[in-house]
C-alpha cells in the first residue's frame, strides 16, 4: 500500500505516542470490563508475585494490582489532562496580557512568573498541596500553581517577537484594530506552539500529580492512583511488583505524551510539516 | 507639471529614533515632498540614507518627530491602538521583504480578506474580489486556499501587492519592493506595479536603491542623502543633468554594460554616523567639489534655473562657482 | 600555459530523483592577471562552478572532466589536497560579506589565525601581514580595525576585509561570487576599482561571477555567458556586449533598463529556466527563444568560433548577417 505523503503518521514516534495513549484511554473507558478484580477489594492473599492468576501480583493489603492500575487509568489520565487545560488557559491569558501591554503591567506579570519559577517545582507544589490539606483535588489545583508560567513565558515572548512583524503592521494598515491584529495574526503563531508545549507538558504534570500522591500530599487510600501505588511499593522494597507496575503505567504514559509533544511540533509548523514530505 | 495635483504631502518631516543604547538616531531630518496624483515618484539614495524611513513614515507606521504629513488634506496619524481612520485606508504600504510581510501561518485567502472584512464587506465577496485580484497579479485563484510556504519571492511579493490592492488604494508606498527578490523577478513584479498604477489610477512613491530600475519606471526623482533631500526633479532632467553633487555621483558609480571597459566612478568614504552627521553641508565630507563654505552654512532645498536641489555651489553661493558644471 | 584550464567539466548533484546536471560540459581558460566573468540567472550554474574549483561541492556530487590549475589537475582531489590548494592558491569571496565574516571573533582573530595556521607564521608577523593586507585594501587606520568586530563595519568595509582575507595566503586566482550585489551603487564601484588594483599590483586572475552584465562590462577582459549549467556565449567581454550572438545574451542586455526609451515598462525573458535535471536534448534556451525553429532541438548544438575566442552556441545564429553588415560598414 503506498503511503499518503501528507500524512503526518510517516512519523513512528508520533504512532507510537497516540497507540499508547488510545490503548490507555480505551482500558480507562473499558476499565471494568479488563480488570479481572474489584481494584480495592482486598480479595487475595497479601504480597503475591506475579502469577497465573494475578497477573502483576497482589500489594500488602490482597489487591490484584492488575486491576488496580487499570483503574488507575481512571483517575490520573484525565486528571492530567484537566490540569494541563488549566495551566495552559491561566498561563497564556497571563503570557498575553503580558506581551500586548508591556510596561508595568509586563513587568509584575513576569516577575510573578519569575517567583513561581525559582522555586524546584515539586518543592512548591508541596507546600501548596500540604497547606490546602492532602486531597487529590488540591494536589491538581497546587500541579496547576507550578505549571503555568512556562505557557506564559512561551505566550509571552511568542506575542512579543511577532507584535511588531511586518505582516501585523500591515493588517493594521488595512484597517484592523490591535486587538483583532493581535488576535487574528498572532493567535495562529501562538496556539501551534502552545498546543505542542502542552502535550509535552502533560507528561511533566502527570508525574508532578503523581509525586504529590508518592509523597502521601494527593490521592488518599485506597484510591487507585499511579503515584499513591508506587509509594506504597516503597514500603515493600524486596516485592518488586508492587511499584515496578504503576510505575510503568506512568512511564508509559508520560513517554507517549511526550512522543506527541514532539509529532505535533512538526505538525503544526507548516515549515517543518514541508520539510518532513521532502 | 503645472497641472499636477498633490495627493500627498510631507512639510519639513524629521523622524527620530531612540535607540537602544539611549542615543539618539535622526534619520530623517526635516524633508519637504509631493506626491502628485497619477505619478510615480522613485526615491533613491544609498543605504541609511532614511528613505525607507521616509516612506514608512509616510503611512504613519513610524512615528514624526516634526513635520506634518498630509493625505488628501487628512493629517496622517501614526499607527497606534486605535482603528486607522477610513481615509487612511487609502493610503498603503508594500513592504520589502514578502517573506516578513505575510503571515506564514494563515492561509492566504484569510489574510487578503482582511482589509475588506475590516471595512465591513461580507467574507463572501471578500473573497470574491481577493480572488480576482490574485488574478490580475499572476497568480491562480486557488492561490486563497494555500500558505505561503509555497510561493517563491517573486510570488509572494505578488500576493502582499495583491493584498495592498484589496481596499483599492489611492497612494502605494513601495518600500524597496523588489531588492529581495531574484533578478529575474525583479523586472516583473516591478513592471507589474507600474501597470496597476496606471490601471487602477494609483499614485506611488517608489523607493529603490536600483537607480536603473527607478530612472526606467518614475516620472520624477528624489534624491537623499543621510537624513535630507538633496534633489527632486523630473527623472530624464535628473538623469541628463544632475545638479547636485551626490545626485551626478550616484549616477557616475553605475556600471554601463556597454562592453567599454570603464570601471565606474567611486565615491570615496562611507556614509557617515547618523548621529553625528556633518555639520553645513551633509555631504561635504565626500563632495568632491566641497569649499570651505560647505561645511559651516547648512544648504536649503531652493530653485534655480527651474531645478530644486539643496547645493550652497548652485544656490546660496552661487558666484563661487556652480556644482553642475564640472 | 594558462592558469587555469578548465576542459568538458560537468557537476552532477544528486536530487531526490537521482542525479542532476549543474555544470554541463563547461570549458575556459584563465590567464594570469585576467578577468573573467561568469554571467547568468540563478541556477544556470555559475556559483557551481566556482564551487567545483575549490572543491566545495555538497556531498555526492559527480565531477568529471578536467580543470587544471598551475598544471595540477583539480578534479579528483582528497579532502586534504583540497586544503593545500584552498586558501593558499585560490581564494574565494562571497556575495553577503556579513555571514562569511563570524560576528562574535574580532578582525584579528579571523585573519591572523587562518595565517598562522596557512603560512606558518608567528602571531606578531601575521598582525603586522594583517595590517599590511587591510592598508592594501584600503581600510582606514588598520589597527583600530583589526581590534573591531564585523558588525561595526559597512557593507562595503566588510567585503573590503573579506577580500583582503582572502588575499592572506596570496593566492593566484580569486574567485567573486557576487561581490558586490548587495552593495550600493557607490561602494560597488569602490569594490570594483580596488579588484581591478590587485589585478594590476599582484597580477591576480580573477573570476567574476554575476548577473549584472554592468558590473561584468567595466572590470572584465573576457566573457562566459551561463545558462542552465551549459555554456551559451564566450569571447572578449567587448566583442560579447557590442556583437552579442545568442539570443541568450541579447535577451539579458535587452533586459536591463533601457536609459534612452520611453518606455515605461522593463523588458524581461518571459518564462523560467529549465529545471535543475530537465534540461533538453539540444538548445536549453529555446522554450523562452523567439527565433526558435526545428533544428534547436533533438540533438546536440554545435559551437560556431569566430575570431578572438568567441564562441557560441545557436543553431539558427539570428543575428549573423546584422554582424556582416556591421563589418562590412
Amino acid at each position: 500500500m503506498k503511503k499518503n505523503p501528507d500524512s503526518p503518521w510517516r512519523q513512528p514516534l508520533a504512532v507510537i505516542g497516540v497507540t499508547i495513549l488510545v490503548i490507555w484511554v480505551l482500558v480507562a473507558i473499558f476499565a471494568p470490563l479488563i480488570a479481572p478484580s474489584n481494584p480495592i477489594a482486598q480479595n487475595y492473599k497479601e504480597l503475591l508475585p506475579p502469577n497465573a492468576h494475578n497477573w502483576f501480583g497482589t500489594d500488602s493489603v490482597g489487591r490484584d494490582i492488575l486491576s488496580r492500575v487499570v483503574y488507575g487509568a481512571r483517575i490520573t489520565l484525565p486528571l492530567s489532562i484537566m490540569l494541563v487545560i488549566l495551566a495552559m488557559i491561566v498561563g497564556t491569558i497571563i503570557g498575553a496580557i503580558a506581551g500586548y501591554f508591556g510596561g508595568w503591567v509586563d513587568a509584575a506579570l513576569m516577575r510573578l512568573t519569575d517567583v513561581v519559577l525559582a522555586f524546584p517545582g515539586i518543592i512548591l507544589a508541596m507546600a501548596v498541596a500540604a497547606a490546602l490539606g492532602a486531597e487529590l483535588r488540591n494536589a491538581v489545583f497546587a500541579v496547576v500553581l507550578v505549571a503555568w508560567p512556562t505557557y506564559a513565558r512561551l505566550v509571552r515572548g511568542l506575542i512579543l517577537s511577532s507584535k511588531n512583524a511586518d505582516y501585523v503592521t500591515s493588517s493594521r494598515l488595512l484597517g484592523a484594530s490591535t486587538t483583532r491584529a493581535l488576535f487574528v495574526d498572532l493567535r495562529p503563531n501562538i496556539s501551534g506552539p502552545v498546543f505542542v508545549l502542552a502535550a509535552l507538558e502533560a507528561g511533566n504534570g502527570m508525574l508532578l500529580l503523581s509525586g504529590l500522591s508518592f509523597l502521601g500530599l494527593g490521592a488518599r487510600p485506597p484510591s487507585a492512583e499511579w503515584g499513591a501505588m508506587v509509594s506504597a511499593g516503597a514500603n515493600n522494597f524486596d516485592k518488586w511488583w508492587i511499584a515496578v507496575f504503576p510505575g510503568l503505567a506512568i512511564l508509559t504514559a508520560v513517554l507517549a505524551f511526550n512522543f506527541l509533544g514532539d509529532a505535533l511540533r512538526d505538525i503544526l509548523d507548516p515549515r517543518t510539516a514541508k520539510a518532513l514530505r521532502e | 507639471m503645472s497641472n499636477a495635483e498633490p495627493i500627498l504631502t510631507l512639510n519639513n518631516v524629521s523622524v527620530t529614533y531612540k535607540r537602544a543604547d539611549r542615543t539618539k538616531l535622526t534619520a530623517v531630518a526635516g524633508v519637504d515632498l509631493t506626491l502628485n496624483r497619477g505619478e510615480i515618484l522613485g526615491l533613491v539614495g544609498e543605504s541609511g540614507c532614511g528613505k525607507s524611513t521616509l516612506g514608512k513614515a509616510a503611512v504613519g507606521i513610524l512615528p514624526t518627530s516634526a513635520g506634518e504629513i498630509r493625505f488628501n488634506g487628512t493629517p496622517v496619524a501614526p499607527l497606534n491602538r486605535s482603528v486607522r481612520s477610513r481615509e487612511l485606508l487609502k493610503l498603503q504600504l508594500i513592504f520589502q521583504d514578502p517573506y516578513s510581510s505575510l503571515n506564514p501561518r494563515r492561509k492566504i485567502g484569510d489574510q487578503l480578506i482582511d482589509g475588506l472584512v475590516n471595512y465591513g464587506v461580507d467574507a463572501e465577496e471578500a473573497r470574491e474580489s481577493s480572488a480576482k485580484l490574485l488574478e490580475r497579479v499572476g497568480l491562480s485563484r486557488s492561490t486563497l486556499t494555500k500558505y505561503t510556504h509555497q510561493f517563491s519571492g517573486g510570488q509572494r511579493q505578488r500576493i502582499a501587492i495583491a493584498r495592498a490592492l484589496t481596499l483599492q488604494p489611492e497612494v502605494i508606498i513601495a518600500d524597496e519592493p523588489i531588492s529581495a527578490l531574484d533578478a529575474s523577478a525583479q523586472a516583473q513584479v516591478a513592471n507589474l506595479l507600474v501597470e496597476l498604477v496606471a490601471e487602477l489610477g494609483m499614485s506611488m512613491i517608489f523607493i529603490s536603491h536600483d537607480l536603473s530600475v527607478v530612472r526606467q519606471i518614475s516620472d520624477r526623482t528624489a534624491v537623499m542623502y543621510l537624513g535630507k533631500m538633496v534633489e527632486i526633479a523630473n527623472t530624464h532632467e535628473i538623469w541628463d543633468d544632475p545638479r547636485h553633487p551626490y545626485t551626478k555621483a550616484l549616477i557616475q558609480a553605475i556600471p554601463k554594460p556597454d562592453g567599454k571597459g570603464f570601471l565606474p566612478l567611486e565615491l570615496p568614504g562611507d556614509v557617515p554616523d547618523p548621529r553625528m552627521p556633518p555639520s553645513g553641508c551633509r555631504f561635504h565630507t565626500r563632495c568632491p567639489l566641497a569649499i570651505a563654505e560647505c561645511s559651516v552654512m547648512e544648504p536649503k532645498m531652493a530653485v534655480t534655473q527651474n531645478r530644486i536641489s539643496s547645493c550652497l555651489l548652485n544656490n546660496e553661493l552661487k558666484e563661487k562657482g556652480s556644482a553642475h558644471v564640472v | 600555459m594558462a592558469l587555469l584550464e578548465v576542459n568538458n567539466l560537468s557537476v552532477q548533484l544528486q536530487t531526490k530523483t537521482g542525479f542532476a546536471t549543474a555544470v554541463d560540459r563547461l570549458s575556459f581558460t584563465l590567464d594570469t592577471g585576467e578577468i573573467l566573468g561568469i554571467a547568468g540567472e540563478s541556477g544556470s550554474g555559475k556559483t557551481m562552478t566556482a564551487l567545483t574549483l575549490l572543491g566545495l561541492l555538497p556531498q555526492h556530487a559527480k565531477v568529471t572532466g578536467s580543470a587544471k590549475f598551475d598544471g595540477q589537475e583539480l578534479v579528483g582531489r582528497t579532502n586534504k589536497q583540497w586544503q593545500q590548494i584552498r586558501g593558499n592558491n585560490i581564494a574565494m569571496v562571497f556575495q553577503d560579506p556579513m555571514t562569511s565574516l563570524h560576528p562574535m571573533l574580532s578582525i584579528k582573530t579571523q585573519m591572523t589565525e587562518h595565517m598562522i595556521t596557512h603560512l606558518g607564521i608567528s602571531e606578531k608577523q601575521a598582525v603586522i601581514d594583517a595590517e599590511e593586507l587591510l592598508i592594501d585594501v584600503r581600510i582606514p587606520d588598520p589597527k583600530k580595525a583589526l581590534a573591531s568586530y564585523a558588525s561595526q563595519f559597512s557593507g562595503g568595509m566588510r567585503q573590503r576585509i573579506c577580500i583582503a582575507m582572502a588575499l592572506a595566503c596570496k593566492p593566484k586566482l580569486l574567485l567573486a561570487d557576487e561581490p558586490s550585489t548587495a552593495l550600493d551603487v557607490t561602494v560597488q564601484a569602490g569594490i570594483l576599482t580596488l579588484l581591478n588594483r590587485l589585478r594590476e599590483e599582484h597580477h591576480l586572475s580573477i573570476i567574476f561571477i554575476t548577473h549584472d552584465l554592468g558590473v561584468l562590462s567595466s572590470i572584465t577582459n573576457k566573457l562566459l555567458v551561463l545558462y542552465a549549467g551549459r555554456e551559451v556565449e564566450s569571447g572578449l567581454t567587448s566583442t560579447i556586449l557590442q556583437r552579442p550572438r545568442h539570443p541568450y545574451t541579447q535577451g539579458l542586455l535587452d533586459s536591463l533598463p533601457q536609459p534612452e526609451s520611453d518606455e515605461k515598462l522593463l523588458k524581461s525573458i518571459a518564462g523560467f529556466p529549465p529545471e535543475l535535471g530537465k534540461q533538453p536534448i539540444g538548445c536549453a534556451f529555446a522554450e523562452r527563444c523567439s527565433f526558435t525553429e526545428a533544428r534547436c532541438s533533438g540533438k546536440e548544438i554545435a559551437p560556431t568560433f569566430l575570431k578572438d575566442d568567441h564562441k557560441f552556441f545557436c543553431a539558427v545564429d539570428p543575428y549573423a548577417k546584422q554582424d556582416r553588415q556591421e563589418v562590412e560598414a
